[in-house]
């Protein structure tokens, strides 16, 4: 116990090797996070919302994408980043910019795909609508975004907790180095590795913690822009049962 | 008002994956009348609405406009069957129609409160659009059309939810509507005494073809098809 309060100092004590990598590790979030969105949110839009060829294929793959194994974006990035890649001259390997990198082929087709769930579902309600009210293209787009904005919100919060709760890609690409690439998963890894358990269950439960938060704001977040009876369908959800019925 | 103009249907047809469910070869429709489209579901109505609202695109043929040398121009408004309703004030709801009409703030909120009024559902003016019952939201939906100036007005089944007060009220107001702006009123529905309180002319579908086209009492006293005469045999007028 005594040990555990000790690891939980060292975290809170500013410039400890603890508290680098919170923050490292939230860096790596932050940037992956705005850096996938940036590029699923436009683009799952775009799929979602227009009809074109090997428009199946895209979400076919999407798909697929979203299931990939952590481990195995790692290697394609890793090997693209290494010595021999095509990319290797930049000298990213075990970087920040490299796990970001990683992050963001794992997440970006999530990001995508949610969106595209997100806007293929009202768009088409809308549509008939906004254009019998004169609206235009532009406009029409602009409230479409609007009335999933809820969604679009928790997507951003969805990409932020896979970033920071993955070990896999990171470990491989950014190689877990002390004060330059190593995160709270992976620290977690090796403590536990080296028998260092209080360390590791301090580490753990500030991941959690910072889940917590982040959970806790995207869940005000919806609920401030839910309409009222989506809430009351979360509220009654004993689907397939007679309701209002008294002892 | 805008000088009379008149909307001329031609060769159109509309497939989904393979199977024609629309195949217009001529309709003419005239601005200042009021038209009853009617017919069995599944006939077209909707679709001939939606082309016409340029809200989907036909697979063939069109519309050509005469007497009308900038049909750009030409004020379309269109009140799909199932009306989408935004997640924020009824008002807004409405005021959302006249967007970028160049009317000023205070216009446009005289007018969406008399719309309201209007159509019976000024008490839920600050109500969340997208919680309002189905009749409610179909009077929404038709205040949005009456809020602007339109000079074609195509309404898919407009009282299709309403309570009988309030389909007579809206079927008043439409006509008053259409004396006022001079609009082409073309009106999806499938009530015979709302075909014949509401429109000069009735036009037919059946499977995508226009078997009645005419004079409303024509039409209905003496349909000249076997489908209009199947079809009205059921309408008691
Ligand atoms: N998006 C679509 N994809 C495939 N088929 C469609 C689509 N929209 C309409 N249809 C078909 O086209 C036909 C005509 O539909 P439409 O909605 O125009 O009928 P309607 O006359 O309005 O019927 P109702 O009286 O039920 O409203 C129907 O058979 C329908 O199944
Ligand atoms: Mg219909």
């Amino acid at each position: 116990m005594n040990e555990l309060v000790q690891a939980f100092s060292l975290m809170l004590t500013p410039g400890s090797e603890l508290s680098q990598i919170v923050l490292l590790t939230l860096q790596m979030a932050a940037f992956s996070t705005v850096i996938s969105t940036a590029i699923g949110v436009p683009l799952g839009v775009c799929v979602g919302l227009y009809g074109f060829p090997g428009k199946r294929l895209i979400m076919r793959l999407l798909n697929t994408l979203m299931g990939l194994p952590p481990v195995l974006a790692g290697l394609v990035v890793f090997f693209i980043l290494s010595r021999s890649g095509p990319l290797g001259s930049l000298r990213l390997l075990y970087t920040l910019p490299a796990m970001v990198t990683a992050q963001v082929v794992l997440i970006t087709p999530i990001v995508c795909g949610l969106s595209a769930t997100a806007v293929s579902n009202v768009a088409p309600r809308m549509h008939e609508t906004a254009h019998g009210m004169g609206l235009s293209r532009g406009r029409e787009l602009f409230m479409l975004l609007y009335e999933c904005r809820s969604q679009l919100v928790s997507i951003l919060f969805v990409a932020f907790g896979r970033s920071i709760g993955e070990v896999g890609a990171v470990m491989l690409v950014g190689g877990n180095v002390q004060y330059k690439t190593r995160v709270m998963t992976t620290a977690i890894m090796l403590e536990t590795n080296m028998g260092h358990f209080e360390y590791a269950v301090a580490l753990g439960i500030v991941l959690l913690v910072i889940s917590f938060i982040i959970n806790s704001i995207a869940l005000s977040l919806q609920e401030r822009t839910m309409s009222p009876e989506t809430q009351m369908v979360w509220n009654h959800s004993r689907a397939g049962r007679l309701g209002g019925l008294r002892k | 008002m805008r000088p009379p103009f008149r909307l001329s249907i031609e060769k159109l047809k509309k497939t989904y994956a393979e199977r024609m469910v629309l195949d217009i070869d001529e309709l003419v429709l005239d601005s200042g009348h009021a038209y009853a489209l009617v017919g069995p579901n599944g006939s077209g109505k909707s679709t001939l609405l939606k082309i016409l609202a340029g809200a989907i695109d036909a697979s063939e043929g069109g519309v050509v406009v005469h007497g009308e040398s900038n049909p750009e121009e030409l004020r379309v408004g269109f009140m799909p069957q199932k009306s989408y309703s935004f997640g924020f004030s009824v008002f807004r709801n409405v005021a959302l129609a006249l967007e970028g009409s160049g009317l000023t703030r205070s216009e446009i909120g005289e007018r969406v409160t008399s719309a309201l009024d209007i159509v019976g559902i000024s008490d839920l003016a600050d109500a969340r659009g997208s919680s309002l019952s189905g009749g409610e939201a179909q009077r929404m939906a038709l205040a949005r059309i009456l809020v602007r100036d339109l000079d074609v007005a195509l309404l898919d089944e407009p009282t299709a939810s309403m309570d009988i007060t309030a389909t007579m009220l809206v079927e008043d107001v439409l006509t008053e509507y259409r004396e006022k702006t001079g609009c082409l009123l073309l009106v999806a529905t499938h009530a015979p005494s709302q075909a014949r309180r509401i429109a000069n002319s009735i036009v037919m579908l059946s499977e995508g073809k226009v078997v009645e086209c005419g004079d409303a009492q024509d039409v209905l006293l003496q349909p000249t098809s076997a489908q209009g005469r199947e079809f009205l045999s059921y309408w008691s007028v």
